[in-house]
């Protein structure tokens, strides 16, 4: 018999300057083509999901906005959302959340509340950007290069807000990275406390990689690295969970969308 | 052929993923998004869409007066009608979201959807198992929700088990429709299930 469904397969987009890119640490980006072809092929290829981080200088709104048109899978918006207008613009663009990540570092949950009671909870997704430096983990604020200690109840107290329906954690400096994470308890036990899904982006980087991660944490990795690498990762990681024994939304051949 | 979309309030929410699913799925579509009753009148198809929570969407129809309308339109089954996710669950009498009455139009009550599922928010693509609909049984399609609809009026439904709970994902009754998942964020199978809606099939 089957086990349960595994979650989501969730993709990640970097998106820069009119292009996607191969980021590496958020800091290096190597040029790779259009957003709307990369958003066309996640939905050939059976992506769940896709997260869209928007690190353009200028915003690009109506390059991303122009983008959405052949999307017909979930897609959440990450970059600089620091008011109501942006997260207002996202939503009437077609995303379906909005993540928040500086404003989480700032503390600023008021603008967060009101954008949950505009949007409802199910579109608020907070992201803690986390930098790993030996061995120990810090908050990072993208835009300031701050870091700032993880106090032992932060996932819990901010889990606990009505406000939000998902928390992202984004180690910065395993992005574009191909080690993958070892050890798992870390994840494993701020998943078991909290009643959120967490997701969770950390240069996963080969198919054993990603489906341990899953399997031990029960988190929900997000796909980057890897599908640049390999010819439809999406593919191959339901095909080994299905030998597994779990069941999966989409069953091979998968014959696209026709358009 | 006509279809609205039902504005709630100031923010069209996320509509654009709903008109873009509808246009591919269909040429020559006239789609209108807004809260005019002469919107409502013109059009064959009424889409009440999952935007916002319970109250400010039904505080907003009745300041309005779309509620009577819609019922008006119900009576004489003159236009099909479909409700996604919030949109579907306002048909119904009252929700635990909020304190304003519902449509009324069915029989039923919204509740909360945690602790009966592990987490608050139903976030993920689940199967629908039916015993009387080819078109949506035993397909995936992707929920984002927090609330259910809980009723034992004598509908055509489907549903789909989460943590062995069982949601009620899929309802028809006359010109009524109404569904608890996305179809517009449901790739292959919502684009199947828009067109045979489109062209009477469920």
């Amino acid at each position: 018999m089957k086990k349960k469904i595994f979650t989501r397969i969730i993709s990640k987009i970097v998106f820069k300057d009119g292009y996607t890119v191969q980021s590496y640490n958020y800091d290096n980006y190597v040029k790779l083509g259009s957003l709307e072809k990369t958003i066309k092929y996640l939905n050939d290829w059976g992506a769940d999901e896709i997260i869209l981080i928007n690190l353009s200088s200028e915003n690009h709104f109506k390059n991303i906005q122009n983008s959405l048109k052949d999307n017909f899978i979930p897609i959440t918006y990450a970059g600089k959302v620091n008011n109501l207008k942006t997260y207002k613009w996202a939503i009437n663009s077609g995303f379906e959340k909005v993540s928040f990540n500086t404003a989480v570092f700032n503390k600023k949950f008021n603008l967060i509340n009101e954008c949950a009671n505009l949007g409802g909870a199910q579109s608020i997704v907070l992201c803690l950007d986390i930098i790993k430096n030996s061995n120990k983990l810090y908050l990072y604020n993208y835009l300031t290069k701050e870091t700032k200690k993880i106090e032992k109840n932060y996932f819990y107290d901010l889990a606990s807000k009505n406000y939000l329906s998902e928390m992202l954690i984004n180690i910065i400096n395993q992005d574009g990275g191909i080690e993958g994470i070892n050890n798992f308890k870390f994840f494993k036990e701020i998943q078991k406390k909290i009643n959120l899904p967490l997701l969770v982006s950390c240069g996963l980087f080969t198919k054993e990689q990603y489906i341990n991660f899953l399997l031990e944490t029960n988190c929900i990795p997000v796909l980057g690295n890897m599908l640049l690498h390999y010819e439809n990762p999406i593919a191959s990681i339901r095909h080994v969970l299905s030998k597994k024994g779990y069941k999966s939304r989409i069953d091979y051949p998968f014959k696209g969308i026709s358009r | 052929m006509k279809i609205h979309i039902l504005k709630y309030g100031s923010g069209s929410g996320n509509t654009t993923s709903l008109i873009n699913s509808l246009r591919s799925c269909k040429q020559n579509l006239k789609i209108t998004l807004s809260d005019s009753i002469d919107d409502i009148k013109k059009s064959e198809i009424i889409i009440l869409p999952g935007v916002g929570s319970f109250d400010y969407a039904m505080s907003n129809i009745k300041k309005l007066e779309i509620d009577k309308k819609i019922k008006e339109i119900v009576k004489r089954k003159e236009k099909k009608i479909l409700g996604i996710c919030l949109g579907m669950q306002i048909l119904f009498e009252s929700s635990e979201e909020g304190e304003v009455e519902g449509l009324c139009i069915l029989n039923g009550r919204v509740k909360r959807i945690y602790p009966n599922i592990k987490y608050r928010t139903n976030f993920g693509w689940n199967k629908i198992i039916s015993q009387n609909n080819k078109y949506i049984s035993d397909k995936y399609f992707y929920f984002a929700h927090s609330y259910y609809v809980d009723t034992k009026a004598n509908l055509n439904t489907a549903h789909s088990i989460i943590n062995n709970f069982k949601i009620l994902s899929f309802i028809k009754k006359n010109n009524i429709y109404g569904v608890q998942f996305h179809p517009e964020k449901s790739s292959h199978t919502g684009l199947e299930f828009i067109s045979n809606f489109l062209n009477n099939k469920l």
